[in-house]
C-alpha cells in the first residue's frame, strides 16, 4: 500500500489534476461568494464589452458578467456531470454484477437490454428522453444517466466475470456467505478501478452531451449558466464579441482535460499492465 | 465461422425488435403531435383533425405499431407523413452521404492519430508524449459545434472559402467531395484522433513490454522495423474494437455536424423527423441506424480473428 | 512534437484548402461578377439560402413556411399585394362589389395558362375555392373565407363569389398564398406543382435544395428576370452567414446581428424592412393571478419594451400594439399608449389592488428554436422581478411548444406572430372569442362586436374608426403585451438586384435580377 501512496505522490500529473479540480469543485461550490456579479443580473448598458474592472472576463449580449455566468456554470455542469455519471454507474453496476455473477439469462437478459440501448444512437436517445420529459436540469441529468449505462454496465460485467471464479470468490461462498454478501463485499471491491477510470472519462462525455443539447435547444433552461448553454450561445456572437464563447470553451476545456488526464493516470496506477517502464 | 456468424445474425433480431419498441415508445411519449407541427400556429382546429385523420394518427397505439411492424417485415419502410415519401430510399441515399463523411473523417482521425500515438508510445513519458497526449484531448475538450464554427468563420472571413453547396460523392466527383465533406470530417476527425490515440498509445506500450519484441530488440532489429514489423500487428486489435465501435457510432452520431454544415446525412433526417415528429421516418432511421451498428460490431468480431488466426468462434 | 511541427501541419491544412479553392471557391466569383453558377448559355441563376427543407407543396395543405416561399412562386391567386400592402390585380384583371356587399364578380385575365399548358378558366378558380373550403382539404385558409356562401362559373372569364355578408378583408385574403388557383386535374398537389405563376418547380432534392425554372408564358411580360432560382437548404445561421460572403449564395435572409457584420463590407449589401411579426408576451387570462386586468397591466407597467429592442433586436425593431407599424394605414402609433411607459411604481400598486403585493412564481414557456424568443424571455424575466414576479423559463423544442401553445393551459408565453396583411387577422383571428389562435382565453363582447362590424364595413374610414377603438381595448385588457416589431435583414450580393418589403419574398424574387 505505501508504494501505491508514493507512486500516486511520484505522480505529478495525478496531483495537477487533482488541484485544479479542487479549484473547480471550491468554484462551484462557493460561487455566491465568488463571484462579483448575480450571474442572471442584466446591465443593459454594458452590453458585450471586454475585459473591465467590474466585468473581469467582459459581458454578453444582455450585459451579464461573464467571469460570475463561468463560475456559476460550474455548478451547472459538474453537477450535470457528476451526477448523472453517479446514475449510469450506480445502475451501470448493478447491472454488471447480476449479469456478470449470475450469467445464464440473466445474463442474456440484461446485456441483450443493453446492446439495444448501446445501439440507440446516443445524442438521438438523450434528446428524444428530454423531449419526452420535458426540459430542466434533473431531466437533462437523467437524460445523460440513461445513455451511459450500457457503457457502465459492460465494464463492471467483463471485471466480475474476471474475478468471479478466483479462490477469495470460492471461499467466501464455500463458508456461506450469502449473494449479497459476495457481491458487494468481495467481488465489488475488485472492479472499482476500471469503475472509476471509466467514471473519469464519463463525466467529460457528460459535460459534451449537456453542451450538445444546449447546441439543439434542449439543455440546462435559461438564464441559469451551464458552460455548454453558454458556448452554444455565444456562436452566434462569435466574432462580435469572441470572449464570449472563448472563456467558457477554456473553462470546459480545462476541466475535461482534467477529468481525461486523471483516469489515464489512475489506470496507469491501478493496472499493473500499464505501469510506466 | 459460418456457423457462428449465422447464429449471431439470429441473435439480432431480438435487438432490433428491442429497438422497435423503444423507438416507437419514446417517440410517443414526446408531447406534440405531427398535425398541429405542420399546421402550425395558424391552424383551426378542424384542420388538424382532418389531417390527422389523413395520415393514420386516429388509430389506437397498438394498431399504428403492428401495421407500422408489419410494414417492416416485408421490407416496407413506410412514407413520410410530412411529404408522403417513401422512407427506405430516403434512407439508403442519406446514408449514403453518411457514410462517406464518416470514413472520411476515420481516415482523417487514424492518419493523425496512429503515427502521433506509435510516436507517444515509444518515447513514453517524454515531453513529446505529453505534448501530443494534451493536444488530442484538446480536440475532444472544445464541444464539436464551436470547433466547426470556428472553421467555417476562419476560411470564409479570412480566406474567403466555402465549401461547394451541392453536396456530391466521392465517386461521382472526387475532388469536388473533397472540398464538400472537408470541414465536417475535420471537425469529427479531431474527436476520433483522440479516442484512437489514446488506444494505440496504450495497446502499444503494452505490446512493447512483450518478451518477443525483447528478443527482436536483442537480436539487434531497428526500432521502426520491430514497431512495423511486429509490434503493430499485435496491438491491432484494440485499435480495431475502438474503430469499430466508432464507426458504428459515427454514422447514427454524426447529427450536430451534419445539422452545422447541412450536408443530407442520415442523422440530420432522424432529427429533422423528431422536431417534425415524423413517427415513421425517425422508427426507420433509428432502426436502421442499429442494423448499421451491430453489423459493423459483427464485422468488427470477423477482422480479429482475420487479424489473429488463434481466436476461433 | 515541436511547435514547428504543429505549425507545419496547419500550414499543410492552409494550403490543401487554397488548393481546393481553386475550383470554384471565391476568388474567381469575387472577380466575375455574375450571379450564382453560370450555364454556357448565359442562363442566370439567383442561389437563395432557406433554413428549412419544404414539406410539401401543395398550397391549400401545407402552411409551412419553407413550403409557402417556395410555391408561392408557382401559383398565383386572384388578387397580389404590392409593396405598400395595397390590393392589385393578379389572375382576376378587375372586380366588381355589388352595392350591398354581398355579391364580388371576378373577370379573369385571358390567355393564362398552367405550367401543363392547359389554359386556366373560371372552372379551375371555383375548384380552388371549393378545395379551400372543404373541411376534409384542411386547408388553414378556410377562415378566411367563411363569408362565402357559394361560388359560380358563369362564363370561361367570370366568377361570381356569394357572400354571406360583405367582407372587407375578402381582396386581401385573396392574395395570400393559401388561396392560389390550382388546376382541378392534378390529383396529389404535393407530388406535382402545377401552378399559373412564375416559376416551374424543376427539381426538389430532399436536404439539399429545390430548383425553380422560369416560366417562359408567364403572364406578366417580362418578369421573372432571372432564367431559374435555387433555394438552398442551410440550416445554421454561421454557415448562411459564410456562404454569403464567399458569394456562394446570392440572397439570405441573415439575422440583425449577422446584419452589423455585413454592412459596408465589400460584396454584399444588407437591406431591411419593417416586417409585419411582432414578438408578444401572451398571458392566459383565465388563469389565476392573470385573471385580474390589474396584474396584466401591471406586466405591462413593469416591461421595458424599449430595452428588449436594444437588447434583443439590436435597435432594429420598433414598438407595436397588435397590428404592426408595417401596417402604416392601419396601425396606430404605440407612444399614446400609457401602459408601454415603464413605471414599477405604478406596477407594484397595481400589484397590490389586485392582492399580490409581494408578487408571485409563475412560468414563461417559449420555444428553442428561435433564439430571438429566448432571448425576449430572459429580458422580461429579469424585468418582472424588479416587482415581485418570480419567473422559471421553459424553453421547449418546438413541436412541444405548439402543443403548449395549443393547449390554453399556458401562465405566460412568448412568441412571435404575423400580424397579417389585413387588420381583420391581426386583430378577430388571434383575439375574438371565437379566433382560432385565441389561446388566451380572451373574452370581451365589445372587442368581438367591434371587429365582427368592421369586417362587414366596406367604407375604409368607418372600419379604421372601429379597429382604432378595438386596439386601444386590446393593449388596455393585455391579454397579451405586444413587445417588439422588428425588421428583417436580407444579405444581398452587390450584383443582384432585390428589394424585400413586407409583401414579402417572393414578390420581390419576382422583380430580381443580375446586374
Amino acid at each position: 500500500m505505501s508504494t501505491f501512496r508514493r507512486r500516486f505522490r511520484e505522480n505529478k500529473t495525478v496531483v495537477v489534476c487533482l488541484a485544479v479540480l479542487a479549484v473547480l469543485a471550491a468554484a462551484a461550490a462557493l460561487a455566491p461568494v465568488i463571484a462579483p456579479h448575480d450571474p442572471t443580473q442584466m446591465f443593459p448598458d454594458h452590453r458585450m464589452e471586454g475585459s473591465s474592472g467590474q466585468f473581469w472576463l467582459g459581458t454578453d449580449q444582455f450585459g451579464r458578467d461573464l467571469f460570475s455566468r463561468i463560475i456559476y456554470g460550474a455548478r451547472v455542469s459538474l453537477t450535470v456531470g457528476l451526477s448523472s455519471v453517479l446514475l449510469s454507474a450506480a445502475f451501470g453496476t448493478l447491472f454488471g454484477l447480476i449479469a456478470g455473477y449470475f450469467g445464464r439469462w440473466m445474463d442474456s437478459l440484461i446485456m441483450r437490454v443493453m446492446d439495444v440501448l448501446f445501439a440507440f444512437p446516443e445524442i438521438l436517445l438523450a434528446l428524444a428522453i428530454v423531449a419526452a420529459l420535458g426540459p430542466g436540469t434533473s431531466n437533462t441529468i437523467l437524460a445523460i444517466g440513461i445513455v451511459n449505462i450500457p457503457v457502465f454496465t459492460r465494464t463492471v460485467r467483463s471485471a466480475v466475470l474476471s474475478v468471479k471464479n478466483l479462490e477469495f470468490v470460492e471461499s467466501a461462498r464455500a463458508i456461506g456467505a450469502g449473494t449479497p454478501r459476495i457481491l458487494f463485499l468481495e467481488i465489488f471491491p475488485n472492479v472499482t478501478a476500471p469503475l472509476l477510470v471509466q467514471a473519469t472519462l464519463a463525466i467529460s462525455g457528460a459535460i459534451l452531451t449537456e453542451s450538445a443539447l444546449s447546441f439543439l435547444g434542449l439543455g440546462i433552461q435559461p438564464p441559469d449558466p451551464s458552460w455548454g448553454g453558454m458556448i452554444s450561445e455565444a456562436r452566434r456572437y462569435m466574432e462580435l464579441a469572441p470572449g464570449m464563447i472563448v472563456w467558457p470553451c477554456v473553462a470546459m476545456t480545462v476541466t475535461i482535460l482534467a477529468f481525461n488526464m486523471f483516469g489515464d493516470a489512475v489506470r496507469d496506477i491501478l493496472d499493473p499492465k500499464h505501469r510506466k517502464r | 465461422m459460418g456457423s457462428y456468424v449465422i447464429k449471431r445474425i439470429v441473435g439480432l433480431v431480438p435487438i432490433l425488435f428491442g429497438i422497435s419498441v423503444l423507438v416507437f415508445t419514446i417517440l410517443h411519449l414526446v408531447p406534440g403531435d405531427p398535425a398541429s407541427i405542420m399546421l402550425g400556429t395558424n391552424a383551426t382546429p378542424e384542420a388538424i383533425a382532418a389531417l390527422r385523420t389523413r395520415i393514420g394518427l386516429d388509430e389506437p397505439l397498438i394498431t399504428q405499431y403492428l401495421s407500422w411492424l408489419g410494414g417492416l417485415v416485408k421490407g416496407d419502410f413506410g412514407v413520410s407523413v410530412h411529404t408522403g415519401e417513401e422512407i427506405l430510399p430516403q434512407i439508403l441515399k442519406r446514408f449514403s452521404i453518411t457514410l462517406q463523411l464518416t470514413l472520411f473523417a476515420v481516415l482523417i482521425g487514424w492518419t493523425i492519430a496512429i503515427p502521433l500515438g506509435i510516436l507517444s508510445a515509444i518515447r513514453v513519458h517524454s515531453k513529446t508524449d505529453i505534448v501530443v497526449r494534451i493536444a488530442t484531448l484538446l480536440g475532444i475538450s472544445v464541444p464539436n459545434f464551436a470547433v466547426g464554427t470556428l472553421l467555417l468563420l476562419v476560411l470564409s472571413l479570412y480566406f474567403g472559402w466555402f465549401p461547394p453547396i451541392d453536396v456530391v460523392s466521392f465517386w461521382e466527383d472526387p475532388g469536388e467531395a473533397l472540398q464538400v465533406f472537408l470541414l465536417p470530417a475535420v471537425t469529427m476527425g479531431i474527436v476520433i484522433a483522440a479516442g484512437v490515440l489514446r488506444m494505440t498509445r496504450s495497446a502499444f506500450l503494452e505490446t512493447m513490454e512483450k518478451d518477443f519484441i525483447r528478443t527482436a530488440r536483442a537480436k539487434g532489429n531497428s526500432m521502426w522495423t520491430v514497431v512495423f514489423g511486429h509490434a503493430l500487428r499485435n496491438s491491432s486489435i484494440p485499435i480495431v474494437t475502438i474503430a469499430g465501435m466508432q464507426i458504428g457510432y459515427l454514422l447514427g452520431g454524426s447529427v450536430i455536424v451534419e445539422q452545422l454544415f447541412s450536408i443530407p446525412g442520415l442523422g440530420q433526417y432522424v432529427l429533422e423527423g423528431i422536431y417534425q415528429r415524423d413517427y415513421p421516418v425517425v422508427q426507420g432511421g433509428v432502426l436502421f441506424v442499429a442494423l448499421v451498428f451491430v453489423l459493423v460490431n459483427l464485422l468488427i468480431d470477423i477482422i480479429y480473428t482475420w487479424i489473429d488466426p488463434r481466436i476461433k468462434y | 512534437m515541436k511547435k514547428r511541427a504543429w505549425a507545419g501541419i496547419f500550414l499543410s491544412f492552409s494550403l490543401l484548402l487554397s488548393a481546393c479553392s481553386g475550383g470554384g471557391g471565391s476568388a474567381s466569383d469575387t472577380a466575375n461578377p455574375q450571379a450564382g453558377q453560370q450555364g454556357g448559355s448565359g442562363k442566370t441563376e439567383l442561389v437563395v439560402a432557406a433554413d428549412q427543407d419544404p414539406v410539401g407543396f401543395d398550397p391549400h395543405k401545407v402552411p409551412a413556411a419553407s413550403s409557402v416561399r417556395v410555391y408561392a412562386l408557382v401559383y398565383d391567386g386572384l388578387t397580389r399585394l404590392d409593396e405598400n400592402l395595397n390590393v392589385t390585380p393578379s389572375l382576376a384583371e378587375k372586380w366588381e362589389i355589388s352595392p350591398d356587399g354581398k355579391t364580388v364578380t371576378f373577370t379573369l385575365r385571358k390567355g393564362v395558362t398552367f405550367h401543363n399548358g392547359r389554359e386556366m378558366t373560371a372552372e379551375d378558380v371555383k375548384y380552388s375555392f371549393e378545395r379551400i373550403l372543404n373541411p376534409e382539404t384542411g386547408s388553414i385558409a378556410k377562415s378566411y373565407f367563411a363569408s362565402v356562401d357559394a361560388i359560380e362559373a358563369k362564363d370561361p372569364v367570370t366568377v361570381v363569389f356569394k357572400l354571406k355578408h360583405p367582407d372587407a378583408a375578402l381582396l386581401t385574403n385573396m392574395a395570400s398564398s393559401f388561396a392560389a388557383v390550382v388546376p382541378k386535374e392534378v390529383a396529389d398537389l404535393n407530388k406535382e406543382a402545377v401552378g399559373t405563376g412564375p416559376f416551374m418547380l424543376e427539381k426538389n432534392e430532399p436536404g439539399q435544395y429545390v430548383l425553380l425554372k422560369k416560366n417562359p408564358d408567364y403572364f406578366q411580360k417580362g418578369l421573372p428576370k432571372v432564367d431559374a432560382i435555387k433555394f438552398q437548404i442551410m440550416r445554421d445561421e454561421a454557415e448562411r452567414l459564410a456562404a454569403i460572403r464567399s458569394g456562394k449564395v446570392d440572397i439570405t435572409s441573415v439575422s440583425a446581428d449577422s446584419a452589423t457584420l455585413l454592412d459596408g463590407k465589400p460584396g454584399v449589401q444588407v437591406k431591411s424592412y419593417q416586417s409585419l411579426e411582432y414578438s408578444y408576451l401572451g398571458i392566459n387570462v383565465k388563469k389565476k393571478p392573470f385573471d385580474d386586468p390589474r396584474v396584466r397591466q401591471a406586466i405591462s407597467y413593469a416591461v421595458d419594451r424599449n430595452q428588449i429592442v436594444q437588447t434583443v433586436w439590436k435597435g432594429q425593431a420598433s414598438l407595436t400594439g397588435p397590428i404592426s407599424p408595417a401596417a402604416a394605414n392601419w396601425a396606430l402609433d404605440p407612444n399614446t399608449y400609457d401602459s408601454y411607459k415603464q413605471n414599477l411604481d405604478k406596477a407594484k400598486q397595481l400589484l397590490a389592488e389586485a392582492g399580490y403585493p409581494n408578487g408571485f412564481d409563475t412560468v414563461i414557456e417559449t420555444a428553442s428554436t428561435y433564439p430571438d424568443m429566448v432571448e425576449t424571455a430572459q429580458v422580461l424575466q429579469q424585468q418582472l422581478k424588479a416587482v415581485g414576479i418570480n419567473a422559471k423559463i421553459n424553453q421547449l423544442e418546438w413541436g412541444n411548444y405548439i402543443q403548449t401553445w395549443k393547449s390554453k393551459e399556458m401562465s405566460l408565453l412568448v412568441g412571435r406572430n404575423t400580424s397579417g396583411t389585413d387588420s381583420d387577422r391581426s386583430l378577430r383571428f388571434f383575439f375574438h372569442t371565437e379566433g382560432s389562435a385565441n389561446v388566451w382565453n380572451y373574452s370581451n363582447p365589445r372587442f368581438d362586436e367591434l371587429v365582427v362590424n368592421a369586417l362587414q364595413t366596406v367604407d375604409q374610414t368607418e372600419r379604421k374608426k372601429l379597429y382604432d377603438e378595438a386596439q386601444k381595448l386590446l393593449v388596455e385588457d393585455a391579454p397579451n403585451l405586444f413587445l417588439a416589431s422588428p425588421k428583417s435583414f436580407y444579405a444581398v450580393r452587390d450584383n443582384v438586384s432585390f428589394h424585400p418589403t413586407a409583401a414579402g419574398e417572393s414578390t420581390a424574387l419576382l422583380q430580381a435580377s443580375v446586374k
